[in-house]
Formats: C-alpha cells, structure tokens, sequence
C-alpha cells in the first residue's frame, strides 16, 4: 500500500524433497525478480503474488488464459508485469515440496503436452517481445554467462585445492597409517622380547636356584672337607712328632753310616759314577776350551762352592719327559683399544698440529718434551709455540736453539687464560694442543694416537680430546692415589670416556665437562670461536662451555701423558684452600656448610695436629714388612673415639710451614679475633670441633681404602710416602675447612676485626696458587 | 690389578738389567695403583732380609723399595732348573695354594730360568701371562745365542742346532728338543710376548713362527739422567765411556786394544762396572790399564752414578762380542745426547743403523774400533753429526704405561 505505482508483491518460497519425516532443502527462490529474467523463467509463485484488482481490471482485462494448460500463471505476471512494478517483500511465505512424480510445470521434462504449451507461449512471447525487450534478454544472458564462468572457475580453483588438500590428507593419512603399523610391529616385538626376558629371568632364577644348592652342597662337602683336614693334620703333627722322635734316636744316629753307604750302594749300582765321570770329563773339556788352562785353574774355588750342584746335574742321566706340562691353550682375550705404539701404524694424518707450552723456567726437563714432540710420527707437522713470561734459566733460548717458536710476554700479564690465548694467537697450525712445561707424551704415537680419536669420533660430536695423567716414577702415593681418585670420577682411568652435557649439577659439569691442559688437543677453528677465559681451572671453564654447547669431549685413558707432582703440604694447604673458594663460586648447587663456632674448629685444628705429631713418629718406627695400611686403619678406628678435650701439647708435623702455620692459627690471638678455646668448650664448639677431625679421619681412612689394595709390607720407601700423604691430607683437610670457614664468616663477620682476620687468611692462603 | 712379576733373580743378591727392569715396571705399576709382588729365585739365603714365607718350604719374603718380594731356595729347586725346564711337584703344588692364596689377576713373566716350577703352578691357577722375552734363555741353552766356539747363532733349529753346535753332557738330542717344545708351549700359553727389541723378536719368529711377538723397549729413567745434568758442562777432554760388566763377553779387551793402536790419540776411557769369576781376564783388563794412562776405572757403579757418568762422556763404546738383546747403557747415554760406538751384533746395531747415532763396527774386529777411534776424535763434525741423529729413548714410565696396555689385552678387558 505504501507503493501506489507497484502493481503487486510477492514472497519467496523454499522447495524441498526426500522423506517426509527427514526433507532435504533443494533452494529457495527469494529474491529480487527482474521483468528481464521473467521472460525466459517464471520465477514467481502462482500463490505468493498479490496484485492490485485495479492493474487487472484496467482495459484490456487481464485473465488467465483458459487457452493454456501450462504457463498460464507465467503468462499472467508478464502481461500484469507490462502494467507496473512487482514488489517483493522479504521472507519465505510457502513450501513446495518436489519429487520425481509431481512437481511444478518446470520439472517435468520430456513432456510432449508440455512441449506443446512450450510452443504455444513462445508464440505468445515472440508477439509481446519489442527489439528492445531482446537486446534486454542477450544483455541479461551475456551477463548470466559472464557470471556462469566466473563461479565456474572459482569452483574449478576450489575444486583443485580441495583435491591437493585431500591429497595431502590422503598422504598424512598414508603416513599414519604406516606410523601405526611401524608402532604395532614395534609394540609387538618388544611383547615378544619382554617374553623372552620374562622366560629367561625365569630360566635364570632356575638356574640361580641349582646353582644354591649346588653351593649349599659345596659348602657341606667343604665343611666336611675342613673336618677331614682338621684329621689330617692331626695325623700329620702325630707323624712329624714319631718322625722326630725316630731322628732322635740313638738307632737312627748309629745306622746314619750304613744308610748312607746304603744310598752310595744304590747310587753306584745306577751308574751315577760312570756319569759323573763321563760328563765331568766333557763338562770340563768344554770349560777347558771356553776359558783356557788357567781360566779353567782360576775357576775351581767356585767350581768347588757349588760343587754340590755340578754333582746333581752331571750325575743324573738325561731324562726327556714324556708329557709337555706347559702343553696348555691360551686364553682367549678381546680386543682393547691400546696405545697405537703397541701395535703400530702405516697411516699419516695430514694435520699440523701447533703445541701451545706456557714456560716460566721451565729447566731441562723442557728440552726433553721438546725432543719428544719434534720426534712424533705419523702426523704431518708439529710446530711448538713457547709462551714464556719471564723465566730467567734461559727458557726462552733453549726453546729457541731447539726450533720452537718462541712469544715473550712479561710477567705481569701472565694469567693462565692469556698465556694460551697469545699461543693460540701466534700458532698456525689446523690443530692446537695445550700442554705444559712438565709433562710428556708416553710414545712417539702419542700425538697420532690423540689425532685418531678426534678422528674416529668427529661424527659423535667429539671436538676436543684430553689425556689422563700417569704418574712420573718420581710422585708419591698422595699424588697416585688423587690421580686414581680423580680419573675414577671422570671415568676415564681405564677406558676412554667421551663427555656430554648431562645436568648443570656441579657433579655432572665437573664429571663430563673437564678437559685438562696437562695436554689438550683440539681444533683450531672451534677453539678460536671460545678461547680460554679466567685464571683458574680454565681448562674445565672450556669443557663446561664446549658440552653446554651441544658438543662432546673426550678423555683417554688409552693414550695418556706422564704427568705429576711431588708437592710440599704446605701446597696442599693453599690448594684446597683455593680449590673451594673457586668451586662455591662458580656451581650455585656445591655445598658449603657454616661454621658455628671459630675456637670449635680451632680446638679440632689443634686436637688432629698434636695427635699426628705423635702417631707420624711412631709409623717411622714400624719394622719392615709390617703393614702401614694396617696401622692406619688402626689409628683411624681409635680415632672416632677420642676424648672430646686434650690438653695443649707440641706440634711438629714434619713440613715447616704448616708447623709454622698452624702454630700461629692456634697461638696468635693478635692475628685473628678468634678466643682461644676455653677450658670448657661448650656444645657447639665440640661439635666443630669434631667436625674438622671427622672430616679428617673419612679423608685419611679414603686414603687408605686406595693404599691397602696398592701396598703389601711396608719399608722405609713406603713409610715414607705414606707418612708424607698423612701431612698432605691434614693440609688439605685445614685448606678445605679454612675455606668453609671464610666463606661463611665473609658473611656475617661479627666484628670488624674479625673480617679482617679473614681477608688476610685469605690473602696468605690465595697468593701463589 | 694384581700382578706378580716373576724373574729368575732379584735386589739385593743380583742388580743387573733383567733385576732393574722388573723393579721399575713393579713400581710404576705400583703407581698406576695396582697391588704388584714379584717372585724370583735366592742363590745366597744369606744375602737377602726377611721373614719365612709360611706357605713355601724354605722361601723367604721381603719387600725391595716398597715391592713385596718372594724369594725361592735355590736348593729347592730341581738340580737342573738353571738350563731346563724342569719341575720341582711338591714346589709347584705350594706355589699354587699361594698363588691361589694371593689372588692375582696376572703373572709378567720377566725371565723363566729357573722359573720353571712357578710357570707351571701359574697354569695350574690358569692366571694370564704376558711375558717378557729378556735374552735368549727358552731357545738357547748357553742364553746369548753364541755356540761353544763364541760364533753367532742363528738359532735352536727345535733343538738340532744345539746338539750340533754346543754338545753338553748332561743334554742329548731329544732332551734338548723336549726343552724346546717345553719352551714352545710356554710361549705359546702366554696371552702377549713382549721382546725389548726387534733383534730379539725376529729371533724368537725364526724359532717359532706360528707366534706373534710385540716389541717394547726397556725404558730409561730420563728424570735420573735430567737431574745429573751439571749445571755448567766443565771443559775435558774427549771421553770415551764403557759402562757395563768386565767380563770377556763384553769385550772391553777389543776396545783396549783399538786404543793401545792409538796411543797418540788425544782421549780418555772412563771403564764403569765390576770383574766377575774370571780370574784370568781380569788380569789380561789390569794389564791393558796399567799399560794406558788415559784408561779410568771407576769400579761398580750405582745407577745415579751411571746417570752422572752420561753427562761426562762424549762418545759410549759397546764393543759387545755377543748379540745383545738390548743395551740400557745405550739408551740412558741416547738420552744424554751422547752417540755410540757398537759391535755389529744384536740390538744396538740395529739401533744405531736405524737412527745414525754412531757408528756400528765388526765385533772383536780391533783395527776396525781403533780406525773409528781416531776417525771420530780427529771430525768434530762428524761427532756432532752423530750426536744430532740420537733419537730420544723410551723412558720407564712409557714402557710401564704400553705394558699396561698388553696386560689390559691379556686380561681381555674392555
């Protein structure tokens, strides 16, 4: 109504199909209705019009023509069309439902009577149409068309992307399905290996079963065996007992002549002296011609010494054993991976290798390790680069006449970082190896050997290797037993170890990520990307960076470098000192524990020295082949039970400056804040005090477990040695528990004198190391 | 590891190479942290300290600079066990309740001579041997591989040789080809053989060539010769040195010889070592040096003597009249930086024609040494050429590591 030109309105309607209870939608036909369009479609429902009565009645009448049996309604819009505009209100205002049987006029194809109507309207449509009407129609089909391909071609672009996507899916789902079929196929051997696990863990327990009553058969038969002997032997004292009695006789005594012309009866009637004559003849030609008349002369005093002897070989007739008792197989071994002297090398690896040696008077000892390097075989070039800082033993010119190259660097800027790096700087080989001044390669394939494991490894990710140290003859047990102890915790005592990165625990750092400058070989290139750093353990500070970096190090043990040291105490002391200070600084996770009470540790300072004053006078007493270990693990048991409090005595240890040191730790109150310890310690000096002597006794008792396998009877070599590794231990015990001791004291110093007392320790106990 | 080393002698009765060898292998592997004893023979009950052994008749047990010691009577032992290998079976039955007892994991077997019990007891435990082809003991009776007329042999030909060329009383053919196959299966037990130089190896192929052999060198102690070096090297004339026993064998006759043919020659002759039984040769060396101003004798040296003697000769003679199966002298004076004079048998040979630190010559050949003699003291450039060749030497650290190894490969670890 609110249009007055439109001649009708019309809504939209939804065709449908299939089931009744379940329609299937085929379209909708609601939209805008162009009178362009309706000449070849009729697009509008005979229910959904509603059109003006005046439009119909307005002269010519409009009717629906009684003429048609089809397209009367489609005939009717187009004429009713001619009169005014349709409107079309939005929204589906009926249902069709469509099936092959029924349906609109459009769905039933192939009709003849509809062929027929077809005919006639388009005879209707060709008197209605004016040229413009047609030019409308192409316009409209050209449009239709355009519009036609485009869908078309989006739909073919759709199409082709849905087909590549299905392909990949179709892939993805192939990929799968062999994931699957991988995993049952795993799934279902690691059922059957868990069978065959189970069946052999039951096989084993049987057999551990028989092997237990076999053993519990043995040690009857064992138990019985020791009562049999038992009788034995008692039958045997029993004999021995007539047998001495028989000697004793006076029978015996007398008849001693008759035996023993007895046995000369005997031996005679064997032609015994026919043989000692005949080979004493030949025996003495042949001395005769060896040595001349008087040579021969000359000999007879000696001839006559051992005249019983000479008497025993040339009387006896010859006598060839039937059966060779050294006829035995040998012993099946396996292959180990030894040192490549052992077996050889026809191979040379094309590198060259740039020794990096820091010196500070580095004495003839370097000439030697530089004879040794320049003698490698097997590898390309060695060149040997001399880091000197300022020796005054002629290093640098004894470096020089022997061929190495030789870097000046004065004292001063010496760090054990900086001297390497200038080295590295100044080499020019594809590999570095770092070395120092004291060690030496073990065989002159030492340096092959090292190549060839960087080698055989690369592929696993090896990009540095580092020998184990073995002792030189001069060390001592306490150095051998810190190199068993050591090499045992990386592993690599026996066999090679390679190192990754396993957890930033100190342990698993320091276990998998040392390398050891003693001789460190890796490639130039790797190493000029991380360079040393620091002035202390620099050589772990790298193997850490290298592992944290996603590589592997190695260790050997199969080609190691002769290496050692036989330091005072006194080193001991400061090193373990240092040691801690380094290892609580650089691992948040290493234990530190507090010190509750100065004069408490004083007190077991002082407990430990005056009894190992006594006890290392006693163990130079012992007698030879007397055990030292033995006397040790005595000491050490008598330890864990000594009184708590001991009166003041002397103390003399055996190395001065320990003597010298401990004496002023524990006398001089001027030096440190600490009280001397009070006639009555209290609680919490007690048990620091048997802190420090527990901490004592389990590093010396660790010390031990390593001498008692090592040492049978001892001497005074090993006396010696064992002493001496009792006072580096003490040293070692007071620099590990001094350091604790700073540490936690540096943070809550009570007074200002007491943090002075601590900086000066430290300063003593750091210079040098 | 526990290891016994066993040797047919041992410190403080006897101290020559074979001795000081095994001493320096057991303490370095007493180092490497191995429990190590060694079993050797007494000849003098009364030369040695220590206490009975309660498992052995007669058997003593001391300790030499910290190596536990165990030392058989000699009387014990079968009459013969000096040349044979004869077992002495109530020995062999308590060597292996000892052995037993002990629980070693390996036996290095430095020289079998009179050994021969204590080999068998080893196999009884079926321990594991590595052995150590010192001298010539298994394939020759007389040890040098010299026949009874002082020639070079080439070897036992399975006992032929021997019977042929050093007919002795108490040994006929078959007695001394049993000896051979005895020495033979010994061998052949042994999970390594170790010879301490290619001459010896090649020697023992020949006579067994179905087994293989390594070679270790004897190892010097380089830092007993680093530490006797002077200071400051005092001027002195050009020195010759002979260090080593005076006995015949030895020939330092030769070398006296070559020098009384030189009596101009501006040089002295510093003789280390001691005379043995032989009376008569001793007074024929006397003489030589009585007659030579320019000869030294320093008597028997220690071996830090021997170290500080390197340093003082330029020149080491070696006139050897048998084929040494290895010479420490040469190597200790190598390490000096000092060449060497040989006779052209054994291992120094060799050595020196490999390296050129010397000059190798016909053994007993007098106008030959005395010839080299002057050659050398009159061509400074010669002796430096000679002193530039000397090729460093093992040290007794390397030798103790490589045998690690081959006691690892024996032991069949890893």
């Amino acid at each position: 109504m609110s249009q007055p030109d439109a001649v009708a309105a019309y809504a939209g309607v939804r065709c449908v199909t299939g089931d009744r209870d379940a329609p299937r939608e085929l379209m909708d036909f609601d939209a805008d209705v162009q009178p362009v369009s309706m000449q070849l479609q009729n697009r509008l429902p005979i229910h959904a019009v509603m059109f003006r009565l005046a439009a119909v009645r307005a002269e010519p009448r409009l009717r629906f023509d009684e003429a048609l049996d089809h397209f009367e309604d489609w005939d009717f819009w187009l004429r009713l069309m001619a009169r005014g505009r349709f409107v079309r209100v939005p929204g589906i205002s009926a249902i069709y439902w469509l099936d092959e049987q029924a349906g609109s006029g459009h769905a039933a194809e192939g009709s003849v009577r509809r062929q027929h109507m077809l005919a006639q309207f388009s005879q209707r449509q060709l008197a209605r149409w004016s040229a413009d009407n047609v030019v409308q129609l192409i316009v409209a089909n050209a449009e239709s068309t355009r519009h036609r391909n485009q869908v078309e071609q989006s739909l073919t672009g759709e199409l082709a992307d849905l087909r590549a996507h299905a392909d990949r899916v179709g892939r993805a789902l192939e990929a799968a399905t062999q994931q699957v079929t991988r995993l049952e196929g795993q799934h279902l051997r690691d059922l059957d290996q868990h069978r065959i696990d189970q069946n052999h863990l039951a096989a084993l327990r049987q057999e551990r079963a028989a092997q237990q009553i076999a053993l519990d058969a043995y040690r009857r038969e064992a138990e019985l065996l020791a009562t049999v002997r038992l009788d034995h032997l008692q039958q045997i004292n029993s004999l021995n007992a007539r047998i001495a009695a028989i000697h004793a006789s006076s029978s015996w005594r007398l008849t001693r002549p008759w035996r023993a012309a007895g046995r000369l009866v005997t031996w005679l009637r064997a032609g015994r002296l026919t043989l000692l004559l005949r080979n004493g003849v030949l025996a003495s030609r042949a001395q005769l011609r060896r040595k001349g008349w008087i040579g021969f002369v000359r000999q007879w005093p000696r001839y006559l010494r051992e005249l019983d002897r000479h008497v025993g070989v040339l009387s006896v007739p010859v006598a060839v054993p039937s059966v060779n008792p050294f006829a035995m197989t040998t012993r099946p071994s396996a292959p180990v991976r030894l040192h490549p002297e052992i077996n050889g090398t026809d191979e040379v690896i094309a590198a060259m290798v740039s020794v990096v040696i820091p010196t500070l008077n580095g004495g003839s000892e370097l000439g030697y390790l530089i004879r040794k390097l320049q003698g490698q075989r097997a590898v390309r070039e060695v060149e040997i680069v001399i880091v000197d800082s300022g020796s005054t033993d002629g290093t640098p010119a004894l470096a020089r006449a022997a061929g190495a190259r030789v870097v000046e660097i004065p004292p001063a800027e010496f760090s054990h970082s900086h001297a390497r790096n200038v080295g590295a700087d100044h080499a020019s080989g594809d590999h570095l190896l770092f070395m120092v001044q004291d060690a030496y390669p073990v065989g002159e394939l030492w340096l092959y050997g090292m190549l060839r494991y960087l080698s055989d490894y690369q592929e696993e990710g090896v990009v540095a290797a580092s020998c184990a140290e073995y002792c030189r003859s001069d060390s001592d047990a306490m150095y051998d037993s810190m190199v068993n102890t050591h090499y045992r915790f990386l592993g690599c005592l026996e066999f090679d170890r390679i190192g990754r990165h396993a957890g930033d625990d100190h342990m698993s750092l320091r276990s998998m990520g040392q390398l050891s400058d003693v001789a460190c070989l890796i490639p130039r290139e790797v190493f000029l990307r991380y360079r040393y750093r620091g002035d202390y353990a620099e050589d772990l500070d790298l193997g850490m960076r290298l592992i944290r970096d996603g590589h592997h190090i190695a260790m050997l043990a199969s080609v190691k470098v002769i290496h050692s040291h036989n330091r005072p105490a006194w080193y001991y002391l400061k090193r373990s000192f240092v040691d801690v200070i380094f290892l609580v600084g650089l691992f948040d996770d290493f234990h530190c524990p507090p010190c509750t009470s100065v004069p408490g540790f004083l007190l077991g300072v002082q407990h430990v020295a005056q009894r190992l004053t006594v006890w290392l006078d006693d163990l130079a007493g012992l007698p030879d082949g007397a055990s030292v270990s033995d006397e040790f693990s005595r000491w050490i048991t008598a330890a864990r039970h000594w009184p708590a409090v001991e009166p003041r005595s002397g103390i003399a240890l055996g190395d001065a400056r320990v003597d010298a040191f401990v004496g002023e730790l524990l006398d001089s109150t001027a030096a440190h804040p600490a009280p001397a310890p009070p006639a009555l310690p209290d609680r919490a000096d007690l048990q620091e005090a048997r802190q420090f002597v527990d901490a004592f006794i389990a590093r010396l008792d660790h010390f031990n477990q390593y001498a008692s396998t090592v040492f049978g009877g001892g001497d005074a070599r090993v006396r010696s040695e064992m002493a001496d590794a009792v006072r580096k231990t003490f040293a070692a015990t007071l620099g590990s528990m001094l350091a604790y001791v700073y540490l936690d004291r540096q943070q809550a110093a009570d007074t200002d004198a007491e943090r002075q007392w601590i900086t000066a320790l430290f300063r003593q106990l750091k210079a040098g190391v | 590891m526990r290891i016994l080393y066993i040797v047919h002698q041992f410190f403080p009765e006897f101290g020559s190479g074979t001795e000081r060898v095994t001493l320096n292998l057991a303490r370095m592997a007493q180092r490497a942290g191995h429990h190590v004893q060694v079993l050797a023979c007494m000849l003098d009950p009364g030369r040695h300290r220590g206490v009975a052994c309660p498992q052995i008749d007669q058997a003593l047990t001391s300790v030499v600079d910290g190596i536990p010691v165990t030392l058989l009577d000699r009387s014990s032992l079968p009459a013969g066990a000096d040349h044979a290998f004869d077992l002495g079976a109530g020995v062999v039955e308590q060597l292996a309740l000892w052995l037993r007892a002990q629980r070693f994991d390996l036996v290095h077997l430095m020289h079998s001579m009179r050994m021969a019990s204590a080999i068998a007891a080893v196999q009884q435990c079926r321990l594991p041997i590595v052995m150590t082809l010192t001298d010539y003991f298994p394939i020759c009776l007389r040890i040098n591989l010299m026949d009874q007329d002082d020639r070079p042999c080439a070897g036992p030909e399975q006992g032929r040789a021997c019977a042929r060329k050093c007919p002795e009383p108490a040994w006929n053919l078959a007695a001394l080809s049993a000896r051979h196959q005895h020495a033979h299966a010994l061998l052949a037990y042994a999970s390594v053989r170790v010879a301490p130089s290619q001459q010896v190896a090649d020697r023992y192929r020949a006579a067994f060539p179905d087994l293989d052999m390594n070679v270790v060198a004897h190892g010097v102690d380089l830092l007993a010769i680093a530490r006797a070096r002077p200071a400051v090297d005092a001027p002195r004339p050009l020195t010759l040195g002979f260090i080593g026993s005076i006995i015949r064998p030895k020939g330092l006759h030769v070398l006296l010889g070559a020098l009384a043919l030189r009596p101009g020659l501006p040089l002295r002759l510093r003789v280390a070592g001691s005379f043995h039984d032989d009376e008569a040769y001793r007074d024929e060396v006397l003489r030589s040096v009585e007659a030579d101003a320019r000869v030294e004798l320093l008597g028997r040296c220690s071996a830090d003597e021997v170290a500080a003697l390197t340093h003082q000769i330029d020149l080491l003679c070696l006139p050897s009249l048998v084929p040494e199966s290895f010479s420490l002298v040469v190597h200790e004076c190598a390490a000096a930086g000092v060449p060497s004079l040989v006779s052209d048998l054994g291992a120094p040979a060799q050595v020196i024609r490999r390296d050129g630190g010397g000059q190798v010559l016909p053994a007993g050949d007098v106008a030959a040494w005395a010839q080299a003699l002057a050659e050398w003291a009159n061509n400074p450039a010669l002796a430096a050429r000679w002193r530039q060749a000397v090729r460093l030497p093992q040290r007794i650290e390397e030798e103790a590591f490589l045998y690690e190894g081959l006691y690892r490969r024996a032991l069949g670890s890893g």
